[in-house]
């Protein structure tokens, strides 16, 4: 056990919680077990609080207790993107106090969360907006449906939950490391052996530029301008009073009106959430050869041209294929799938094969290799998204990977997506991988084979041995 | 005394007594007579074309009085409500001022030109506009007739200062035109201060209005002709305005064949958004050639708006050349001709899945029936129409089989039906059930299959004008509808296999007032026994249209309960189980990927301009 890496992907709902264990010998050849949890969180931790807390356990269990503090200690932290699939248990009243206990040595956060980045103003304007958009639609309460999709919208980032996970992580632990693709290698150096490092791919140090597309040459854009002119115009809050002598229409008409209009607010506050995930942490672990990613939910969707352009709106994978291709061009051992398994943050656009989405996978995850392993933290949740994981990318990935699992979920797979789909049989169609067709591990299938197992286990030895 | 002042003595009374007879005065007349509202002032292109040339600037427009006019303005069928959904902002309406008979501001400051950058005087200005429209449809020299909305209700509301955004969009499910603003903080520049802009969406709510099942994202070129129609609406209303159109002419020496503010669409935003002279240039030369299947709507349009605008060119070419009228003479007389030759087919063209083929022999039918005669010039203007129409490949024929005889391509495909059943057309005009027993009653006539259960979607009569006020025939007109299945069945359908799509078929039928079939268009189905093949045809294309957009990755999501700005760019719903697609309307965009310019969904489908 001691020479073998271990990565344990829980079952914590549509979220990610992921606990690796890494051997690392030192100069005098001894060998020292290296802990780190990357994300615990869970999208409805309503629904999801108890798995939360039988992963923290399990993790707990597994750590060493420092022999100076008592503490449970924990090498490395690392908190992908502040979405609620990702950070809740910070968070929540009966999963903080765990964290809490904890001797947390490294905490990474994403340089997003950076109050002070530079690189970053008209991000923040833009989160800065969204958050004051949906607000005012969340008060106004013009549509159920619209309403609802704002609370979703709001609760994965917003709320009280949110508001302790962030108190917790900017110094409640210990103080935080805001990481980007340009940290110094010696600020993120966390093995003593050489043949182990962690290299930070994403976010890019310039978050304006590559995920905005908001440049000093050309600072015209008009989504930036827009977030500028919310922020300027309803000063701290967004005015739903009105002088009904100016009304010049029936109240019905006009909140259908309003509803309608409103629902800008949720195109903002979802462009906001692409830029949360876009500023994910994504890590290459290497280790004795081995090569493990850890993804975040950094998205790739098409691009403009199919490929990065300077100055322009990219996607996370994108710019690490344009700026990292020399750490990321050969096949890897781990991939951690992005967002669920859902079809917007894994470099693949099915039938397109000039796009250059396709050439990273190509890269990292060729066809019929027999070296990648792969897990998706995925549940079926009833309410948005409701369209994850997605059978398409599943069974592509499902040729690609030395893992792959069949699941026979077909006499009990029930549509779930609360209406998301036109029919059930368009769900089906989406989002179900047929009993005989190869897919990734998945938390949520593997939970129902029965056995108590709240997790998927994947161990590597070192690449060297046979 | 001034002559204006004199017009602002009319008592309420007589005020409606000419409102009651408007219809029987001619526009002279009702000017001098004081029909028209007094101080409505309006920019006749945007502030951009204003500001180099004050005659295309500010000007007045002319709206007839009607009672129950209201603060807003509100009038019978629109209510401009100035709210604005970024900030939540309700901006003051302009005041209605009975006993002047016009349009204020909140502390009665008249409306003119000085007071432009008020807010009021940009709610006036979109009111005037639209309704300048609108009254350019419901006139006899159009479609004779009022027209409806395409949503329950019949008011049309306004919104001038919607939010912050390059874009301008007709809304039906809100009931609303919406335009937005852009640009750096303290000089903006309003979308509503556009009058092609303005009109353009106008074009749109008319013609969703006439035809609701152009709707529906049943082709590429159904929703390109729903951009084709919304630009023609911005040119016809541009070149009846007579400072506007002299200044036009007298530019060009009568010619209209070189760029100019009639041709260029949208200057101000074309300048602001695109570093170019306009969003789009009806003076083209596009032919269907130039455009790949999977262009956008507005892309193809071009060859539909660019093809009428060169016989509109061409009329008033063949006019200048006949030496009987001066050069801006010659210019109104194509206009005049222009606005019957381009509007008043659209009653010959079918309800559903239209193509530019379809308009085109609309055009010419309508033209053979009505126009060629009314002029000596009969025969050169449907040479021009015929030749333009080929050399854009809108024609469907072969040209060897057009300069055979011309005529052909007039005709409508099938048999011109001979009704087996008579029904007195007076019972037909009278409701759409009766109308519905008169085509239950010749279905075989009508190729309409006998287990399809056909909804007659219109029926109107028309009371139009020809040349010189000619009054034309009374036409009697009944759409009708069916819908067919079709499977989505192979892989093609990704996301969509297994479930199904609906074909609309049906056809538009028009009668005269004796009951004589005048046109007949007609969209079959596949389950029939007549036109089988053509339906198959029809089956297939959508088919392949709604395997192109699942390619594209656009189509397959299910339109969310409150359709927004986050929909994909082509949204489905489900109607009695069966799919439709429709293009949300903040979406009216490029939809589709070029090899050299591959859309960038999140920005493509939140920030372009959707007119």
């Amino acid at each position: 056990m001691d020479d073998q890496l271990l990565v344990y992907v829980y079952n914590v709902g549509v979220g990610d919680c992921i606990y690796l264990r890494v051997p690392d010998r030192d100069a005098n050849g001894t060998t020292r077990m290296r802990h780190i949890v990357v994300d615990c969180g869970t999208i409805d931790p309503n629904a999801s609080e108890e798995l939360l807390k039988l992963a923290i356990t399990h993790i707990t269990r597994m750590l060493p207790r420092d022999p100076a503090s008592g503490r449970k200690r924990l090498d490395l932290l690392a908190v992908t993107h502040p979405h609620m699939d990702h950070f809740a248990s910070f968070g929540l009243e009966s999963t903080a106090p765990r964290w809490r206990r904890m001797q947390i040595e490294r905490l990474w956060l994403n340089a997003l969360m950076d109050p002070d980045n530079p690189n970053a103003q008209r991000a923040r304007e833009q989160l800065r907006a969204g958050n004051l958009a949906l607000q005012a639609l969340l008060q106004a309460d013009l549509h159920p449906a619209l309403t609802q999709l704002a609370q979703e919208l709001f609760s994965l980032n917003q709320g009280q939950i949110a508001s302790n996970a962030r108190e917790l992580l900017s110094g409640g632990l210990t103080p935080p490391l805001y990481v980007d693709d340009g940290t110094p290698a010696d600020a993120l150096q966390l093995f003593d052996e050489p043949g182990a490092a962690i290299h930070v791919l994403a976010p890019s140090r310039r978050i304006d530029a590559d995920y905005l597309g908001v440049t000093d040459s050309d600072p015209a854009d008009v989504f930036a301008e827009f977030n500028r002119h919310i922020l300027t115009a309803a000063g701290d809050a967004i005015n739903w009073e009105f002088d009904n002598g100016d009304l010049t229409i029936s109240r019905g008409d006009f909140r259908r009106l309003r509803a309608r209009m409103g629902s800008r607010a949720v195109l903002l506050a979802m462009a906001q959430n692409e830029l949360i995930n876009n500023s994910s942490i994504v890590f290459l672990l290497t280790w004795r050869g081995r090569r493990l990613l850890f993804t975040g939910d950094a998205e790739c969707k098409f691009t403009r041209k199919g490929r990065f352009e300077e100055g322009k709106q990219n996607f996370s994978w994108n710019v690490m294929w344009a700026r990292h291709r020399a750490l990321l061009d050969e096949p890897l051992d781990f991939l951690k799938v992005g967002h669920h398994g859902s079809d917007n943050a894994t470099p693949w656009t099915g039938d397109r094969p000039d796009n250059e989405a396709n050439q990273i996978l190509d890269a990292i995850a060729p066809r019929n290799g027999n070296r990648l392993h792969a897990v998706v933290s995925a549940a079926r949740y009833a309410s948005w998204p409701g369209n994850i994981p997605r059978r398409a990318l599943l069974e592509e990935l499902g040729q690609r990977i030395a893992n792959a699992r069949t699941y026979d979920e077909s006499s009990h797979y029930e549509a779930t997506s609360g209406g998301n789909w036109p029919t059930d049989a368009a769900e089906r169609a989406a989002l179900f991988v047929p009993g005989d067709v190869p897919q990734p591990p998945r938390t949520d299938l593997e939970r129902r084979r029965g056995a108590p197992v709240r997790y998927i286990r994947v161990a590597f030895r070192p690449q060297e041995e046979p | 005394m001034p002559e204006d002042k004199e017009k602002r003595r009319l008592t309420l009374a007589t005020r409606k007594n000419l409102y009651e007879s408007a219809h029987l005065l001619r526009r002279d007349s009702s000017r001098e007579l004081g029909v028209f509202l007094q101080g409505l002032w309006a920019y006749v292109q945007d502030p951009r074309v204003a500001a180099a040339d004050p005659a295309q600037g500010i000007q007045q427009l002319e709206v007839r009085w009607e009672p129950g006019l209201g603060d807003g303005p509100v009038s019978a069928r629109f209510a401009v409500l100035d709210y604005n959904a970024d900030t939540g902002a309700l901006i003051p309406p302009a005041r209605w001022s009975q006993r002047g008979a016009r349009y204020t501001g909140p502390d009665g400051q008249t409306l003119d030109a000085s007071q432009c950058d008020s807010f009021q005087f940009h709610q006036v200005n979109m009111w005037a506009v639209a309704q300048s429209v609108l009254d350019l449809y419901e006139a006899p020299q159009a479609l004779g007739r009022p027209i409806p909305w395409a949503f329950g209700g019949n008011r049309l509301i306004l919104v001038p200062h919607a939010g912050y955004d390059e874009n301008a969009y007709y809304d039906r499910n809100s009931k609303s035109l919406q335009f937005y603003y852009f640009g750096a903080a303290g000089a903006p520049t309003y979308t509503c201060l556009s009058h092609d802009i303005i009109a353009h969406e106008m074009g749109h709510a008319v013609l969703d209005g006439i035809r609701p099942f152009y709707y529906h994202y049943t082709s590429l070129q159904t929703a390109a002709f729903h951009e084709a129609i919304a630009d023609l609406t911005a040119i016809i209303i541009a070149i009846l305005n007579n400072p506007l159109r002299r200044s036009v002419g007298a530019a060009g020496h009568g010619a209209l064949d070189r760029d100019n503010a009639i041709a260029l669409l949208a200057e101000e935003f074309g300048a602001e958004v695109m570093r170019s002279s306009s969003l789009r240039n009806a003076n083209n030369t596009f032919t269907m050639d130039d455009f790949a299947v999977d262009t956008s709507p507005h892309d193809l349009s071009q060859v539909l708006t660019g093809a009428m605008f060169e016989i509109l060119a061409g009329i008033a070419a063949i006019h200048q050349r006949d030496g009987r009228s001066s050069p801006l003479q010659a210019l109104w007389w194509a206009a005049d001709r222009f606005r019957r030759l381009a509007l008043q087919p659209l009653d010959f063209c079918p309800p559903v899945d239209i193509q530019f083929a379809d308009y085109a022999r609309a055009v010419l039918k309508n033209f053979l029936l009505y126009e060629e005669r009314d002029s000596d010039h009969g025969q050169a203007y449907y040479g021009l129409i015929h030749d333009v129409f080929h050399r854009r490949q809108i024609c469907p024929f072969d040209a060897a089989h057009c300069r055979a005889d011309p005529r052909q391509c007039a005709v409508a495909p099938g048999d011109a039906p001979r009704m087996e059943i008579i029904h007195d057309i007076n019972r037909i005009a009278r409701s759409r059930a009766a109308a519905y027993y008169f085509l239950n009653d010749n279905r075989r006539q009508l190729h309409i299959p006998l287990q399809q259960d056909i909804e007659v979607v219109d029926l109107y009569d028309t009371a139009k004008y020809g040349a010189a006020a000619v009054r034309l025939p009374r036409e009697i007109i009944v759409e009708y509808v069916w819908r067919e299945e079709v499977p989505l069945e192979d892989a093609r359908f990704g996301r969509l296999q297994g479930t199904r799509a609906e074909l609309l078929c049906g056809g538009t039928l028009v009668l005269d007032g004796r009951g004589n079939v005048l046109a007949w268009e007609n969209k079959p189905g596949f389950t029939g026994e007549r036109d089988v093949q053509a339906g198959r045809q029809r089956r297939d294309a959508l088919l392949e249209h709604i395997a192109r957009q699942t390619r594209f990755g656009i189509a397959g999501e299910p339109e969310t309960a409150v359709p927004g700005p986050w929909s994909p760019a082509v949204v489905v719903s489900v109607e009695d189980g069966r799919l439709q697609l429709a293009i949300p309307p903040p979406l009216r965009n490029p939809l589709h990927a070029t090899a050299e310019d591959e859309p960038n969904p999140w920005r493509q489908l939140q920030w372009t301009t959707s007119f």
